[in-house]
């Protein structure tokens, strides 16, 4: 037996380092999905994308870490800037110094000028549709950008911020490898490099020791993509993980909070739920019907079902906290007065209506929980589950009836409201976002407050807008959900968390572990 | 000999035309734009139509296929849709790790599952062939991400003697520690069908002739057992293994997601949600090779395990 003791002695020793011992100069976090997708800020709105990227770039201007207030935007890569009093020039002035990653040199008002063409471009771009109002982006000289614009609009900010289309690139790398090389091997001026990216296994980001405020703290940041929420906790159980998303529902934050020396935070921004009604298809083309089904809905009781901690419900046609969001008149949870609205419309044995929904498990919860609460009413919903991609696809092609959609924006009631409820953007024609409703009815508020330069004036547009929406009901708003993150407390993020428009907690020069 | 092989090779490429065909055709016909996919749901119509332009979506059909076909005879898979990068490269880094699980499971499998199923034939209709097949039942039933965690929680978070995330190979330790858990998880699925498949010919092989005969001449039962009856057994076993190896590479995939690991299953399953059209070509194109070669190899392996099989 003397072979057998020994193999198992030898086994012992190499598994030891199996269980994996912090870092603590390198950060381990846990992501919920298998890749990061294309490693262009221009081009990657996904969630884990826009988590991992936002480290590598800048915008012009930021939100302060932890804060997603539109009227905290602070200085980034531009140290001051101004605008015309009419909105339509504005001037950055950069900051002087500002290295690229690996040598590619110094950030220069070119770069800036070449990010937000790239940005504007429909080849290249993503966002290209934020970008329709710049009539021209020029180098003034080697540190100033001028922007001028063909009307003004409200978040010009938050255009040029460290979001979306606002990332800057350095415009050298660009050149060097070719867009293609580019996606492959983005280059910025963020406090963490990148270095490599495996799909299914993790993206690898190494401090900018150049970078403009400091050099990081931190050495490296690995993101573990984990698509499994179980093998996720388990790892950040285990230790292996220092830093994890987690499972939108109130089970998780209990649980997680059992933890010792963890901390779970729910953030901003909030992903509203919303039920559209495609008011052009009976019976959903008459008002009535529409309005049985929002007094059939219950968000106190849909706010119960996802948990107190990780949901509240919806206020507006726009989420909370958005610049000109406000408290609009949602009709009230009231079955007796949905069924007299039936009735009135001609269905006194109540209607059906038919849903295409994505089978992704928590928005088809939501929906199939709004199913029975519309069947109390005597509204039927026949849910038609699909997969994701079908999901995106067919509501694109008018094929829903009904629509449960659940996103978070750039937090400008603009941005909501032009998206989901104008009719620039109703589905099926070139300019199609995602107005699954076909609603028209705050066109001219929606486009009379983006040129507005009052703020008084246009917040007043905005709330007009959201009460027409609301009062046509051509959406039913529920609940809005928040993000969660747990991380151990020897991490020291370096701010308070409360937002992070991003989608995942920005990890800043300052940011180390305490032991 | 080789005239077989040269049949199989040249009925192995028209299956692969066939199944290029059938992949190419299919996931366009599937709903769901890997432009939208790419873009997000936040794009403009006007944005989506210019991604497909990019990405060759919006040629006509034909020619979209022409040119795959071209390209795969020149072993050009194209890079993916999503990612961008070769999907040559993009499935060459996952080969590996689906490799090494899938013959760490089938030596699993069969160490456990051969002598199990003997053992459960030689003493049938007794407790510990009800054990056996209640085990194999189990095994054949229990879903593999619930027993994945499950071997997680235990030998990951209790006992502390494998990572969770099994994407490790600094050391042979580490190695080791990260191929264990998801090769037992698989393993055992693996060891249920053959546990069945072994007991069932081997209770058939036991009741023939030659093996009374060859106890009435006094050879010990063991090598009765083990020599002559399994040896007789081992078609129907080469079988059940070489079909299982093919579906076990693609079957992975809750195996991969739960232990983290990365592999063949996870990736198709990536590339059909992100409708990566290219990926999924390339991907399927190399499964069915490999299934394909198994296929041949199981053959082969009749020959060597019964001589009187004759390969033509």
């Amino acid at each position: 037996m003397a072979w057998w003791k020994a193999a198992a002695v030898a086994a012992a020793v190499a598994l030891a380092p199996a269980a994996a011992s912090a870092q603590q100069t390198a950060l381990r976090i846990g992501m919920a999905s298998a890749g990061i997708g294309v490693l262009d800020p221009h081009l990657n709105s996904s969630t884990p994308g826009r988590g991992f990227l936002q480290h590598i770039f800048n915008g012009l201007v930021r939100l302060p870490p932890g804060s997603m207030n539109p009227a905290e935007i602070e200085p980034d890569l531009a140290e001051r800037w101004e605008g015309t009093p009419d909105g339509l020039t504005w001037t950055f002035h950069l900051r002087r110094g500002v290295q690229c990653h690996h040598g590619f040199g110094e950030f220069t008002a070119e770069d800036a000028v070449f990010s937000l063409r790239r940005a504007a471009a429909r080849e290249t771009s993503t966002f290209s549709s934020d970008f329709v109002a710049f009539d021209r982006v020029e180098a003034v000289d080697r540190y100033t950008v001028r922007i001028t614009l063909r009307n003004p609009i409200p978040s010009l900010l938050g255009v040029v911020m460290d979001y979306a289309g606002g990332f800057m690139v350095c415009r050298a790398a660009v050149e060097q490898m070719g867009n293609e090389g580019f996606r492959r091997r983005p280059i910025g001026t963020g406090p963490f490099a990148f270095v490599e990216y495996v799909p299914q296994q993790f993206g690898r980001l190494v401090a900018h020791e150049q970078y403009f405020r400091g050099s990081p703290r931190l050495r490296e940041i690995v993101f573990r993509l984990v698509p499994s929420d179980a093998a996720r906790d388990l790892a950040f159980q285990s230790g292996e993980l220092d830093m994890i998303i987690g499972r939108q529902d109130q089970t998780w934050i209990d649980r997680t909070r059992q933890l010792p020396g963890v901390r779970v935070v729910p953030m901003q921004p909030a992903e509203m739920g919303v039920v559209h009604l495609n008011m052009t298809m009976p019976p959903l083309n008459d008002i009535r019907v529409r309005q049985a089904i929002a007094h059939a809905v219950n968000r106190e009781q849909l706010v119960q079902f996802r948990g107190r901690d990780v949901s509240t419900t919806a206020q507006s046609v726009v989420p909370r906290g958005y610049l000109g969001q406000v408290e609009a008149p949602l009709l009230p949870h009231d079955l007796n007065r949905a069924r007299q609205l039936l009735a009135e419309a001609g269905h006194p044995t109540g209607v059906t209506i038919r849903a295409i929904n994505t089978t992704l498990p928590g928005m088809l919860a939501v929906m199939e929980a709004v199913q029975a609460q519309l069947r109390r009413a005597n509204i039927t919903l026949e849910i038609t589950p699909v997969e994701h991609a079908t999901f995106h696809q067919q509501i694109r092609q008018n094929l829903s009836q009904v629509v449960y959609f659940s996103a978070a924006r750039l937090p400008v009631a603009d941005i909501y409201l032009t998206q989901f409820f104008h009719s620039r953007s109703i589905v099926q024609t070139p300019t199609a976002v995602t107005n699954f409703s076909h609603c028209r009815v705050a066109d001219a508020e929606i486009d009379a407050a983006r040129s507005e330069p009052d703020q008084a004036r246009r917040d007043a547009l905005w709330r007009t807008a959201q009460e027409k929406i609301v009062a046509h009901v051509c959406a039913v708003p529920l609940i809005e959900q928040l993000q969660l993150w747990a991380w151990r407390d020897t991490l020291d993020l370096g701010y308070d968390l409360r937002a992070a428009l991003n989608l995942a907690p920005p990890i800043l020069h300052t940011t180390r572990f305490t032991r | 000999m080789s005239t077989f092989v040269a049949r199989r090779v040249a009925f192995a490429l028209v299956t692969l035309w066939a199944v290029l065909t059938l992949v190419f055709f299919i996931v366009r016909v599937v709903p769901g734009d890997p432009a939208q996919v790419i873009l997000g749901d936040q794009a403009t119509a006007d944005a989506i139509a210019a991604m497909r332009t990019r990405l060759g979506l919006d040629r006509p059909l034909a020619v979209q296929y022409f040119e795959f076909l071209w390209g795969a005879l020149r072993g050009d898979w194209g890079v993916s849709l999503v990612t961008g990068r070769p999907v040559v490269q993009e499935v060459l880094s996952v080969l590996p790790w689906t490799i090494e699980l899938t013959l760490a499971a089938l030596v699993i499998g069969a160490a456990l599952g051969i002598p199990l199923g003997v053992w459960a034939a030689v003493n049938r209709n007794r407790f510990t062939d009800y054990v056996v097949r209640l085990a194999s039942l189990l095994g054949l039933s229990f879903p593999a991400f619930v027993s994945g965690i499950l071997l997680l929680i235990f030998f990951s978070i209790q006992l502390r003697w494998a990572p969770v995330m099994s994407t490790q190979r600094d050391s042979l330790g580490t190695w080791f520690a990260s191929l264990a858990l998801p090769a037992v998880n698989l393993g055992l699925i693996m060891a249920a069908y053959i546990t069945r498949v072994t007991r069932s010919a081997m209770l058939e092989v036991l009741s023939e002739d030659y093996v009374r005969t060859a106890r009435a001449k006094g050879v010990p039962w063991r090598l009765v057992v083990w020599r002559h009856a399994l040896r007789n057994a081992l078609i129907p076993i080469i079988t059940i293994v070489g079909l299982y190896l093919g579906v076990l590479i693609g079957n992975s995939v809750l195996t991969e997601i739960v232990f983290n690991r990365p592999g063949l299953g996870k990736l198709i399953v990536g590339a059909l949600n992100q409708r990566d059209y290219t990926m999924l070509q390339g991907m399927m194109v190399i499964y069915t090779f490999v299934v394909i070669v198994v296929n041949l190899l199981t053959d082969l392996a009749y020959g060597a395990a019964d001589p009187r099989v004759k390969l033509k």
